[in-house]
């Protein structure tokens, strides 16, 4: 019958017209997925390779003299430290503000106890915060604090740096700048000539950041991940609170150990 | 020509399914890729995995959590993207009852400072974490199952047309098109 026979030829159009549309859309789809894939791909490489090149290769030579056996922190009175002193190491990264805040109320009492021999303390520079904050103040901090280590400042670099920290973090900004670290810092500390251009040849060159590594590295190893963390030989002080525990109590926990 | 296709419940579970796990991993992973350190970071802080492994690791999160979301979004692979998710999901909840066990702060960061007491709040949220995390890999779970859903594109390109599609003398059944549409979606996982 006519009518059938001309529904039929509309049906069959309809089928073709919708199997061409399909092989259209898949192939839009699958060349677009590509693109997409091949561009996550692009960008995920081109990140991965230009965080690999902020690694310096150059000779570190006498970097940190004061860095512990293994190299895992830096010693802040070394030699001071009496016979069976308890060791107190202190994780610490110069963008966050509870360690300045440890540092503002009870670095003192530690410094203290450290000049007297009661304590060896041990400093270990962390700088995850860069991540957090975006910049890399963190890294450029401890790089500058581990070249003043070469000029026998180190117990001071590292609490004039955290004097200095900006009283508001905003993640993208600039933190510590070059010329605070390299310049107005260590000349306040008196590192002037001669060693003041080998401390900023440290700094430009980045000369510690392999030792840097291995600090970051071996504090994650014994699983510190969160700063400030106050250990004293190998348990943490848990109840103490920078925001409130007095110098008197601190002393008290870190002797008691 | 439109065709009038049947729904069943399970259709429209496995499209909230779809969404609901979609959208959250498109939203976290891209959340981290503006900020590849941060991922690191928080790779690190579960403490599991490591040293050099949490950077590829840290970086290569955000772009396949960007990747399966978009899948789940749009509906293509379903079944793979969807156990895909759910094999994630498990991975964050094995990391998180492993954390919580130990005690551990999963915090890389900066204490805020409020000492022993903020630390037993962090630790206080994991059962609430890890809940969330089970409804995300039952959603993943239910779609490697029956990843037939509508709206998506695996029901556009890949359901085979057939004369029947078109032929509106249909009657009371229905059945072939739903039958269609199930063989050459299944037939395309």
């Amino acid at each position: 019958m006519p009518s059938n026979a001309a529904n039929k030829r509309e049906q069959l159009r309809a089928l073709q017209e919708a199997q061409d549309r399909q092989r259209r859309n898949r192939r839009l789809i699958g060349i677009s997925a590509a693109v997409i894939a091949l561009v996550l791909i692009v960008v995920f490489a081109w990140m991965a390779i230009s965080s690999m090149n902020t690694r310096n290769q150059n000779a570190a030579a006498a970097v940190a003299p004061n860095a512990t056996a293994n190299r895992d922190g830096i010693i802040m009175y070394p030699g001071k430290a009496k016979a069976n002193a308890p060791v107190v190491h202190v994780y610490l990264d110069y963008q966050c503000p509870i360690c300045h805040v440890f540092e503002t109320r009870l670095g003192p009492t530690l410094d203290e106890m450290g000049q007297a021999g009661e304590v060896q303390v041990i400093n270990h520079t962390m700088t995850f915060m860069d991540g957090n904050l975006r910049n890399t103040a963190s890294t450029r901090a401890a790089i500058a604090a581990t070249c003043s280590d070469s000029q026998g400042v180190y117990p001071r670099f590292n609490s004039t740096v955290f004097s200095n920290q900006s009283a508001e973090e905003v993640p993208g900004s600039v933190g510590y700048t070059d010329d605070l670290l390299r310049q107005t810092i260590p000349t306040q500390l008196g590192i002037t000539g001669q060693r003041l251009s080998d401390f900023q040849a440290c700094y430009d060159t980045k000369a510690p950041q392999d030792f840097l590594d291995g600090v970051n590295r071996m504090a994650y190893d014994a699983q510190v991940t969160a700063t400030p963390t106050i250990k004293v030989g190998d348990k943490v002080l848990s109840q103490l609170n920078p925001q409130s525990t007095t110098p008197e109590q601190f002393r008290q926990m870190v002797l008691q150990g | 020509m439109t065709t009038r296709v049947h729904r069943s419940w399970q259709d429209w579970a496995g499209l909230a399914a779809r969404l609901i796990l979609g959208i959250v991993l498109l939203v976290s992973g891209g959340l981290k890729l503006g900020n590849l350190g941060e991922s690191v970071n928080a790779v690190r802080g579960f403490q599991i995995l490591p040293y050099d492994l949490t950077t590829p690791v840290g970086y290569l999160l955000p772009f396949g959590e960007v990747a399966l979301g978009l899948l789940l979004v749009t509906g293509l692979l379903t079944r793979w993207a969807g156990l895909a998710g759910a094999l994630l999901m498990v991975a964050f909840i094995i990391g998180i009852a492993r954390a919580w066990a130990m005690g551990l702060s999963i915090d890389c960061g900066c204490f805020g400072g409020g000492g022993p007491v903020e630390r037993e709040r962090a630790i206080a949220q994991y059962p609430l974490d890890i809940a969330r995390d089970v409804g995300l890999a039952l959603c993943g779970l239910w779609l490697a199952v029956r990843p037939r859903t509508p709206f998506s594109l695996d029901a556009a390109l890949f359901h085979r047309y057939t004369l029947d599609d078109f032929t509106t003398d249909r009657g009371a059944d229905e059945a072939p098109v739903d039958a269609d549409l199930q063989r050459s979606a299944t037939h395309a996982q």
